[in-house]
Formats: C-alpha cells, sequence, structure tokens
C-alpha cells in the first residue's frame, strides 16, 4: 500500500508535466536522496497510480488532421460488442460512457474528412450505433500548453524550453 | 531550422516513445538496432520541432481518491472566449479542453474527489469565468486505450515486444 503524500503528490506533478525527469533531477528539485525518489517511483508504478509514461505527440503534424467527437446512443442489444470494438479500433482514442441522453462518447482521429465518413458509415454505424452526434474539434489545449505571460505557448517540453532559454540568452 | 521528415525510423521512435515515454536514447537504439547518438539526434529534432511536444506520467486518477469524473459542454461568449480558455485550463480539476462545433462550443473534462466537491467547483469557479448553457455528464466508465497507438504506423516488421 503506498499512502499519498504531500512528497507523492510533488513527483506525480512533476512526471506528468515532464515524463522524462530522472530520479537526479526530481531528487534535486525536493532536496531529497535520489534513491528515495527511485523507492517511491517505483512503488507509485506498482501499484498502478503511475500506469504508465508516454511521448505527447503532435498528431496533426503527422498526418492526421481530421479529430472529431462523436455523441451517440448504441442499441443495448449490440453495446457490448460496440465497446469492444471501438475502445480497440485505431482510429478511436478515448471511449467514454456517459449519463444524458447520448451515453456514448468518443474521439475519432482520421487523416481527412472523407475517411471520417468512411469510418462512421462502414465501421461504426454497423455495430449498431445511433443518433449519431458529430462535432469536428477545432481547437485542442491539452494540460501544460498555456500561453506565458508573452501571450506565446508554453513548450511542455523540457528540453525544448532549455534550447528557448538559451536563444534567449 | 531543417525541417524533420517523419521516415520509417522516425516513425518506429514515435512509436515505442509512445509506449514508454521514459525509455532511454540507448533503449530506443537497441530497438531499433541503430548507434545511440542517431537515435539521439533524431528524438531531439522530432522536440526541436514539436513533433514531440512532451512527456507525461499516466496517472490512475481515481487510485488519488477522485472518484468524480466528468464531461462537461458548455458555452462562452464568443467576446470573451481567448481570455476564458486560458483561465479554464488553469484549474487543476480540469484537464482538456476542446473547442468544438456544434450548439455548445467548448468540451472539457473535470475530476474531483466527491460529487460535492464538483458541485463547489462549478458554482466558484466555472460560472465566475463566464461559462453558460452546462452541460455535465457524469463519466461512469472510460475505456482509456494504452499505449495510444495513434501514429500511421506502417511498419515492415512489427516492433519487438517491450521488456521493461
Amino acid at each position: 500500500m503506498v499512502t499519498i503524500d504531500e512528497m507523492n503528490l510533488k513527483i506525480i506533478k512533476m512526471l506528468e508535466e515532464d515524463g522524462r525527469m530522472t530520479y537526479k533531477e526530481i531528487a534535486e528539485r525536493l532536496g531529497r536522496a535520489e534513491s528515495t525518489i527511485r523507492d517511491r517511483i517505483q512503488n507509485l508504478e506498482e501499484v498502478g497510480i503511475i500506469k504508465g509514461y508516454r511521448a505527447v505527440v503532435d498528431k496533426h503534424r503527422l498526418g492526421w488532421e481530421c479529430d472529431a467527437v462523436v455523441l451517440c446512443n448504441a442499441d443495448p442489444f449490440s453495446l457490448n460488442k460496440a465497446l469492444d470494438v471501438l475502445s480497440k479500433h485505431e482510429h478511436v482514442h478515448e471511449l467514454l460512457q456517459i449519463s444524458g441522453d447520448r451515453r456514448l462518447l468518443f474521439r475519432v482521429r482520421t487523416k481527412n474528412s472523407r475517411e471520417l465518413e468512411e469510418f462512421i458509415t462502414k465501421e461504426a454505424m454497423p455495430l449498431g450505433l445511433v443518433n449519431v452526434d458529430i462535432r469536428m474539434v477545432i481547437g485542442c489545449m491539452p494540460k501544460g500548453c498555456e500561453k506565458n505571460e508573452n501571450g506565446n505557448e508554453k513548450p511542455r517540453n523540457k528540453r525544448v524550453r532549455e534550447l528557448n532559454r538559451m536563444q534567449v540568452q | 531550422m531543417d525541417m524533420v521528415i517523419i521516415d520509417e525510423m522516425n516513425k518506429k521512435i514515435l512509436h515505442l516513445l509512445q509506449m514508454d515515454g521514459r525509455m532511454t536514447y540507448k533503449e530506443v537504439a537497441a530497438h531499433l538496432k541503430r548507434s545511440e547518438s542517431t537515435v539521439r539526434d533524431r528524438i531531439q529534432n522530432m522536440e526541436r520541432e514539436e513533433i514531440i511536444k512532451g512527456y507525461t506520467a499516466i496517472v490512475d486518477k481515481s487510485k488519488l481518491g477522485y472518484k468524480c469524473d466528468a464531461m462537461v459542454l458548455c458555452n462562452i461568449d464568443p467576446r470573451q472566449m481567448h481570455s476564458v480558455i486560458p483561465d479554464l485550463i488553469k484549474l487543476d480539476a480540469v484537464s482538456q479542453v476542446f473547442h468544438i462545433t456544434g450548439e455548445r462550443r467548448v468540451m472539457f473534462r473535470i475530476t474531483a474527489q466527491e460529487p460535492r466537491e464538483l458541485e463547489q467547483l462549478i458554482n466558484r469557479k466555472l460560472i465566475p469565468l463566464g461559462i453558460i448553457n452546462l452541460d455535465l455528464h457524469i463519466i461512469m466508465e472510460a475505456k482509456e486505450k494504452f499505449p495510444p497507438t495513434a501514429v500511421p504506423l506502417v511498419l515492415s516488421k512489427p516492433v519487438p515486444e517491450l521488456t521493461r
């Protein structure tokens, strides 16, 4: 069992902001021993509080230009199958069962709108989805991309931030 | 600045780093059978070009006591949109903000420890920001895909199993 104290919360926050921070960097910031930090992080990973780490990739730049949120319902008899297929589909990113008049919400990314249309009509609808309400995502702000004082987007990436600092000096 | 070309090798690197963002240059190099310096240069180039925007730990919020997770669809006075959205994303409880088409043009996710806290967040933090037509959907179940394989990945052969 891991107790969530102040230090663990600080560690989690740092790793959410920069998942590549080394044990040493975290230890320095918190003024603790590197071994303490390593043990704590390994514990957090073991109990599944930290489920993993991932690079945040600009999907738009990689050619996934069409981004949509779909709100819909599924015919109760095919709900489980629909959930299963959608959750494994490469175009579906997040799948939520929510309260409200449309009880499914998922995010779809495709290369273009034709591909989105094909996905919806040929793959999603045959799963028994009804009342399909497609909303295009025209802007997305992930956590950590807050604008700074100058109105520029603050790079999430610690290494990029360092490069920028070096250019300024 | 040179444009980064997303070739087969960069795609493989992105794939690996999306699966495990803490992989060292050395480990990535071992998977791809390339030198560490090549891999380091490529990763740093993609970071500089912001194809890799950052790295993040994936945290199970429910294990931290956050039992109340919701998606909010709402509107913001169009004249205030630019000033409200940055304030919204700054709130600790808010994790993703989308500008979408449709009747309600803003969608975001909000996480609280319990329903009472959610109610307080809405009344004390969200409403004063100028958020209107607030439509709250409680998330009952989230199937989150991990790793999120989203890079258009056309691999000639499968990436070897991760052993970390």
